[in-house]
């Protein structure tokens, strides 16, 4: 257990070690001179003129350098490290942090990253350990901290290039995680292409204080390249054949004149049309396809470029929704009237983006329930956990619902409470109460942005629920008097709305309002997560498996099989091109295919300086990075030294009173043996 | 001094406090004598040579009751010796001698000394005379029956500033003329011993009969200094800082050696040698001068 100082400023102190040095080599000087009959006998003895220089009373000058060396030392605050700290601070730590961003497949980075990585192992000092690092979007630790190179080289010569984004952000974040429990500030050697489109942009990381960052730039062989980074599919006419007008858009970063392409559309993997593109040096340009006939299942589309210095980029996927419809169960009460869910029904038949098919029913059951990607309770109690039709189950496996509170829901304080609020009655608005309020950032009021927050504004309400809140709802849109008007939670995975705005005609005119349509819409496509349609995503990014899946299993491109590894059952595909996704048995037909792509900004080659990597990095206080897992109580025992340092310093204070005091050091400084003559002779 | 012995007086820590000259000589002597045991008027002549008014302390049996018949006053009868020596006293009148450990300081102890002396041979039926060894020759008096009192006086006005070295002074002493006679010298002997041999030869030759006191204190013999010290030198102002515990022992056998020397030296001229503490009571230098004065070769 080595010492250490909590405040080793309070070292430099040290430097009044010379003080008593001095005095003692000066202290002849300083005495008062004493009176002697003749030096002559003095004068022929050799040995005094060294004297001069010596130090005479070795005893007292350590004691006084003693305490003072106690004192300083007491000041910096002294404490003794555990063995294991000390161990790790002496060898000192490096993040070897590795960029497995898909432009690390570049001609000429492909082949050079690993050896300017094992290289900077190589040069590294002998004992230091190192931590290998892999990032792109996310961070994945393939080597922990080790001395060992071997271990080192080989999580390196099998570190995997993937297709995600440059994100280094998320690398620095998992070094910092490496490097916080350090005891000595550490280093991380980030082997990347630099991209620009990679800098921390947002939430930065924070680096232990100290710690030391440096940037080993791989060059690609050529930063010319052309890429595809979006398809845009509009469904064009209608009646039993799909057809769609596909737009690619195209970029091309580092050329040096403007070039054609040859820009191929394949569909379900049969080339359907080609086209010629002029792409500019540096910029983009939008190619329109000729319209194509789709299937009425979930269509494959890819557009491709020729192979250039990054081949990764030069094909882009997406999959455009078959003309399957969501499946909602409406729940309706019993004595349900015709004019009451008359809107609602025609607002969720209305529109193909997407398209509701709508099951209306006055009892839950477990089929029914299964294959909905949303319930509808219309003034109807939520079931409770033992509800045979394992409908709490299925919305904490990622359901939705929407409770739609009305006068029997408001009337009724038996039923039980929906999601986290209470029902306390109706209240009855003669002068019509009015929503405001609106979360428009919310995704399910998505469609109410261009509205503003006067969307809702228009609309009057004669009679509402009262609802009470609780702290896990989030309202998203108020009444006047400040109760809720729509309200959000979560329930597992599962996602839940209630509704109290009156969505038919009796006691409010919302459904004759222009919003009724896109609000009912919206919060129903959330609701059932089938708000939009999903073309592509990007490698890397995690992908939520959708709650009907038991199983989940997505095959990629290349036959490989990835399953969800977080609770949130998300799935992360890296390889651009088409997943499959399975439930169980990864054959057959799939339930779903995701398309994947290299994320935009990979295709920009352009490197920044190394001195922008830390734009945006912040520097965590040095008691993060001093941190241990170590219990309070135990560290203040540790710190407790300078007690001890103290009353050693009086001990030692207390022996050099002692020692100057007594034999010829007191009569030396008490009462010179022969006082000044009168007149002053000597 | 009610209740103290007479003899008490010859300590040097109570003739310190004694600042009447004549009165401390004359206190010393009354005690040596009184110490002694011996009489006062032995080694005395019995011709008659003059009368003196009565003083404090002299003798009754020596008042002349005749002479008192007459004048009413008191008178003492005094005889003139066998043979009248002149003695010189040369007392060190340099800075070297303002040193002292104790109650007093070598100047201090060698002037009482002397005056005691002095007061001594005046008993004695010498003529005294004085010379201050060091100083500018302003204060020298020639040996005369009757110059007691400004001797003592002289020497009470003395004091120790002189930088002249010991030799030098005894050598510009013999180059002075006069009658040859005794000489006391009392000097603490910084100086060369061959220097001092030298002069104290020519002294010698000159006829004078020489006895040097080797005045020296405990703290220039002994060196009892044990902290690190910073000396001045009390003629030069020298200064020299030292470790005692380092040069202590060297310090010693020089201090030793130099006194042997100047032993063997003033031997070797002639004189007598007679080294004196500045702690030892007078009685000792009294009893040396004594013994010198009974010398045969002194009688004349």
């Amino acid at each position: 257990m080595p010492l250490a100082f909590l405040v080793p400023a309070f070292l430099a102190g040290l430097a009044a070690l010379v003080v008593p040095l001095v005095l003692h080599l000066r202290r002849r000087e300083r005495h008062k001179p004493v009176p002697f009959p003749s030096l002559m006998f003095l004068a022929r003895i050799p040995i005094q003129t060294e004297q001069r220089r010596r130090i005479t009373d070795w005893p007292l000058l350590l004691l006084r350098a003693l305490a003072i060396l106690l004192l300083v030392a007491a000041f910096a605050r002294p404490f003794l490290r555990t063995g294991a700290a000390t161990d790790a601070g002496a060898a000192g730590l490096t993040v070897l942090l590795l960029d497995r961003s898909a432009s690390m497949s570049t001609d000429g980075v492909a082949s050079a990253w690993r050896d300017s990585a094992a290289a900077a192992v190589a040069s590294l000092p002998a004992g230091r350990r190192v931590a290998v690092v892999a990032f792109d979007t996310e961070a994945e630790v393939l080597a922990t901290p080790t001395t060992d190179r071997a271990a080192v080289q080989a999580a390196i010569a099998a570190a995997p290039v993937a297709a995600g984004g440059t994100r280094f952000g998320a690398g620095l974040r998992a070094a910092a995680g490496l490097l916080a429990g350090e005891r000595v500030p550490g280093e991380i050697v980030l082997v990347s292409d630099l991209q620009r489109s990679g800098r921390v942009t947002s939430s930065a990381p924070a680096l232990p204080a100290g710690t030391l960052v440096r940037a080993v730039a791989v060059e690609p062989a050529s930063r010319d390249n052309a890429a595809v980074v979006g398809i845009e599919v509009e469904p064009v006419g209608g009646g039993d054949v799909r057809r769609a007008v596909v737009a690619a858009r195209l970029e091309r970063h580092g050329g040096a004149a403007p070039a054609a392409r040859d820009v191929r559309l394949l569909v379900d993997g049969r080339e359907v049309a080609t086209a010629s593109a002029l792409l500019p040096s540096e910029g983009g340009v939008r190619l329109v396809f000729d319209t194509v006939t789709l299937a009425r299942s979930a269509a494959r589309v890819e557009v491709r470029l020729p192979d250039d210095t990054f081949g990764a980029d030069d094909a882009w996927a997406a999959v455009v929704p078959g003309a399957e419809p969501t499946r909602l169960l409406l729940v309706v009460p019993r004595d349900v009237q015709a004019d009451e869910v008359r809107y609602l029904e025609r607002a969720l038949a209305i529109g193909t983006d997407p398209v509701f098919a709508v099951e209306r029913t006055t009892r839950l059951d477990r089929a029914a329930v299964a294959r909905s990607a949303a319930v509808l309770l219309y003034d109807v109690a939520m079931p409770g956990d033992d509800d045979p039709s394992g409908f709490a189950t299925w919305l904490a496996n990622g359901g939705g619902v929407i409770v739609v509170a009305g006068r029997r829901l408001a009337g009724d304080r038996d039923a039980a409470p929906p999601l986290a609020a209470a029902l306390r009655g109706g209240l009855d608005r003669r002068d019509a109460a009015l929503v405001g309020g609106v979360v428009t950032t919310h995704p399910a009021l998505a469609a109410l942005r261009d509205a503003g927050a006067a969307g809702l504004g228009q609309l009057r309400v004669r009679r509402h629920p009262r609802v009470e809140a609780a702290p896990a709802a989030t309202p998203l849109a108020m009444y006047d008097d400040g109760t809720p008007a729509l309200l959000a939670a979560a329930v597992g995975r599962g996602r839940a709305l209630l509704v109290t705005i009156p969505l038919d005609a009796r006691d409010g005119d919302f459904p004759l309002q222009p919003t009724f349509l896109p609000f009912v819409r919206g919060i129903t496509g959330w609701a059932a997560n089938a708000q939009a349609m999903t073309l592509a995503v990007p490698a890397g990014e995690p992908w939520p498996v959708p709650a009907s899946v038991v199983s989940p299993v997505l095959r990629g491109p290349t036959g490989e099989l990835v399953r969800p590894t977080d609770r949130q059952r998300s799935i992360t595909p890296r390889v651009p091109g088409f997943h499959e996704l399975h439930d169980g048995r990864p054959d057959g037909v799939p339930l779903e295919v995701l398309a994947v792509n290299v994320p935009a900004g990979e295709g920009i080659l352009d490197p920044m300086p190394a001195d922008e990597l830390l734009l945006g990095v912040t520097e965590a206080a040095p008691a993060d990075a001093a941190s241990a897992p170590e219990p309070a109580a135990a560290r203040e025992a540790r710190q407790q030294g300078w007690r001890w340092v103290f009353v050693a310093l009086m001990l030692i204070l207390g022996l050099e009173a002692l020692v100057a005091s007594r034999g010829w050091r007191g009569v030396a400084t008490r009462s010179p043996l022969v006082p000044d003559p009168p007149g002053g002779a000597a | 001094m009610t209740g103290v012995a007479p003899t008490a007086l010859l300590d040097p820590s109570l003739l310190a406090g004694i600042g009447d000259l004549e009165l401390l000589a004359r206190t010393v002597v009354d005690g040596f004598l009184h110490g002694a045991h011996r009489s006062r008027q032995k080694g005395l002549s019995l011709d008659f040579a003059e009368h003196r008014l009565y003083q404090p302390g002299d003798d009754l049996r020596r008042i002349d009751w005749r002479v008192y018949a007459r004048t009413d006053r008191f008178y003492l009868k005094t005889f003139e010796a066998e043979s009248n020596a002149d003695l010189r006293i040369a007392l060190d009148v340099s800075r070297s001698m303002d040193f002292g450990s104790g109650a007093m300081t070598k100047f201090d102890w060698a002037r009482a000394m002397v005056a005691s002396l002095a007061w001594l041979a005046q008993r004695q039926g010498d003529r005294i005379g004085y010379v201050p060894l060091g100083g500018d020759g302003a204060e020298i008096i020639p040996p005369s029956a009757r110059h007691l009192p400004l001797v003592l006086q002289a020497m009470a006005r003395t004091t120790p500033t002189g930088t002249r070295p010991v030799a030098g002074a005894l050598e510009a002493l013999a180059r002075v003329g006069g009658k040859a006679g005794m000489l006391v010298v009392a000097t603490d002997c910084y100086d060369e011993p061959e220097r001092i041999q030298h002069a104290l030869g020519t002294l010698r030759a000159r006829g004078h009969d020489v006895m040097l006191f080797h005045v020296v204190d405990p703290a220039e013999r002994d060196f009892p200094y044990e902290a690190p010290v910073t000396f001045a030198d009390l003629e030069s102002e020298a200064r020299l800082a030292v470790q005692p515990a380092d040069i202590a022992a060297a310090y010693r056998a020089a201090f030793a050696a130099h006194g042997e020397a100047v032993a063997r030296g003033v031997g070797a001229a002639g004189g007598d040698y007679v080294r004196v503490s500045g702690d030892a009571p007078l009685d000792g230098a009294l009893r040396a001068w004594l013994a010198h004065r009974r010398r045969p070769e002194l009688a004349r």
